[in-house]
């Protein structure tokens, strides 16, 4: 606080980069010594270069794929995943929540369902979708589409009674209640929820590229493993550090810019 | 026949079904009372005693177990129900008035939008109404950003916007400190006298009952009914000092000591 806040800011990025770069440092120098872990875990200048090598192409032949490829079709599979299941379950919260019958008899099978770790729908997804996007889209949804439903149902417990009241006595129908004061109330509060979820969510998607599908970052790392090439491994975690951070920074993005009130006013 | 503007309630009784189904509460017994268009109307009562109950029938929310309201000649359920276009009685709470997810103008335009009013009148009428509560500089704002006091402006103007008749207000500016509590005063009553609305003010505050309503009804601890009606016949501005004050707020204070259900107990301390 003693230097302002935007100063603090940069001075926390300055020191993030310095450790960094000192862990890369440590790591180059000791491969230039030739320690023995570096065979198995080769330096960035070695993975980085092999790929400059290849044209940015990972794999074998036709099947190969640029790595820009890769991480496009990961993150395309995490998100639309993600953003169907997010619509659905604020949609779907709001049907259950809008008669206590259907709360009472749909509520047990959504929290039977919530449980189910993302991954645990891998095998499913691929028998039901084969190889291919939508199987991943699949495993997404349906890992955290129940939990995110069961968020919904409780945030729309607590609107206010205040707020209902106003919306009624300022002349609001049924239906615009739902639409205009209850949906926006609760969609904060799912999005935090989804946040949480989302790395479970990225590392079912990875897993699955592992198993089953041919592309994507996961699938870099399984190649390299079968063509023992350390290089691609180290490649494809740092792509997958990488872009799980940025991913992150995204979600939090669209939190503090589009869903930022909280419920309290 | 000619529409009679007021509010009136007949023999009302309320009886609550306690949570166990086995017992019931009754927390209103028999009130009758009559407010006029354009009235300044203050209930004060002990905590607990079914103020807000009374004012949550008024606006339709609940339906008395006995008894009858009655708005403008209808029964406020039914008004409530179909007040599409013309709300006639509008809300003001002491928190979690706004919506947060809106800016001080969506908030004020929030009803009219609902009840489909035309584009030119929103924007007349917004353009009138946040000037005179004193909010323009802030049409921007979200309510995270604002005081307590501006909230409450907000949400007055937002009641203005649909032109309802009667203002029912519910311990608005009890949050509110003490400065912040007399500027609202005043501005509440120059909104009364500008827009000639009914306003109903339930409030804990002795003074605050005096300073602004034409009339005051005291309700007793529950089953509480009306006690009391008093008539402040100060001219406005009124003066918290006077001995006219503070003989009205003298009656008010021996009321509330006389129908409060819990005895007074003296507090001694121990040596």
């Amino acid at each position: 606080m003693f230097f302002g806040i935007k100063y603090d800011r940069v001075i926390s990025f300055l020191s993030g980069l310095f450790s960094i770069a000192l862990l890369v440092f440590i790591w180059e120098y000791t491969a230039y010594l030739d320690f023995d872990y570096t065979k198995i875990l080769p330096p960035p200048t070695q993975f980085l270069s092999s790929l400059v090598d290849h044209d940015f192409r990972i794999g074998i032949g036709s099947q190969s794929a640029t790595l820009l490829d890769s991480i496009i079709s990961s993150t395309l599979r995490v998100t639309i995943g993600l953003l169907i299941a997010f619509i659905a379950s604020v949609v779907v919260g709001v049907l259950i929540s809008s008669s206590i019958w259907i709360k009472r008899f749909i509520m047990p099978i959504v929290e039977v369902f919530a449980p189910i770790a993302p991954i645990a729908w891998i095998p499913l997804a691929l028998i039901l979708f084969g190889i291919g996007d939508q199987a991943a889209v699949f495993i997404v949804f349906m890992g955290v589409f129940f939990i995110l439903t069961i968020t919904a149902v409780k945030q729309i417990e607590t609107v206010p009674k205040n707020l209902i009241n106003i919306a009624r006595s300022l002349g609001c129908s049924q239906s615009q209640i739902w639409l205009y004061v209850i949906t926006p109330y609760v969609l904060p509060g799912v999005f935090t929820m989804l946040r949480i979820n989302v790395i479970a969510a990225w590392m079912a998607v990875l897993a699955a590229e592992m198993t089953g599908l041919r592309d994507g970052l996961g699938a870099i790392i399984m190649n390299g493993r079968n063509l023992f090439n350390h290089d691609l491994i180290l490649l494809g975690m740092l792509s997958i550090g990488i872009m799980g951070f940025l991913f992150n920074m995204l979600l939090k993005y669209v939190q503090d810019r589009f869903l930022w009130w909280d419920s309290i006013n | 026949m000619k529409r009679a503007k007021s509010i009136q309630c007949k023999n009302i009784g309320l009886v609550r079904e306690n949570a166990d189904n086995q017992s019931s509460l009754e927390v209103l017994l028999d009130i009758n009372m009559e407010i006029h268009q354009s009235e300044f109307i203050s209930i004060i009562g002990p905590s607990g005693c079914g103020k807000s109950t009374l004012i949550d029938i008024i606006s339709g929310f609940l339906k008395p177990t006995s008894g009858t309201a009655d708005v403008d000649g209808c029964d406020p359920v039914i008004l409530l129900k179909d007040n599409k276009g013309h709300p006639r009685i509008s809300r003001i709470f002491q928190e979690k008035i706004l919506f947060p997810w809106l800016t001080v103008t969506q908030n004020i335009i929030f009803g009219m939008k609902r009840n489909n009013f035309s584009k030119s009148l929103i924007q007349s009428r917004l353009s009138e109404i946040i000037h005179k509560v004193g909010l323009s500089e802030y049409a921007e704002y979200y309510p995270h950003q604002l005081s307590g006091g501006m909230k409450q402006r907000v949400a007055i103007a937002r009641a203005l916007s649909v032109d309802s008749d009667y203002i029912l207000m519910d311990e608005p500016f009890t949050a509110l400190d003490y400065q912040t509590r007399k500027s609202m005063h005043d501005f509440l009553l120059y909104i009364w006298k500008e827009f000639d609305k009914t306003i109903i003010l339930i409030t804990h505050d002795i003074n605050e009952a005096i300073l602004l309503s034409d009339r005051i009804l005291l309700m007793s601890s529950i089953p509480s009914t009306i006690t009391e009606e008093m008539t402040i016949n100060m001219p406005r501005p009124r003066d918290e000092t006077c001995v006219t004050f503070n003989n009205y707020k003298k009656r008010i204070i021996e009321h509330l000591e006389r129908f409060s259900v819990t005895p007074t107990t003296h507090y001694t301390p121990t040596p």
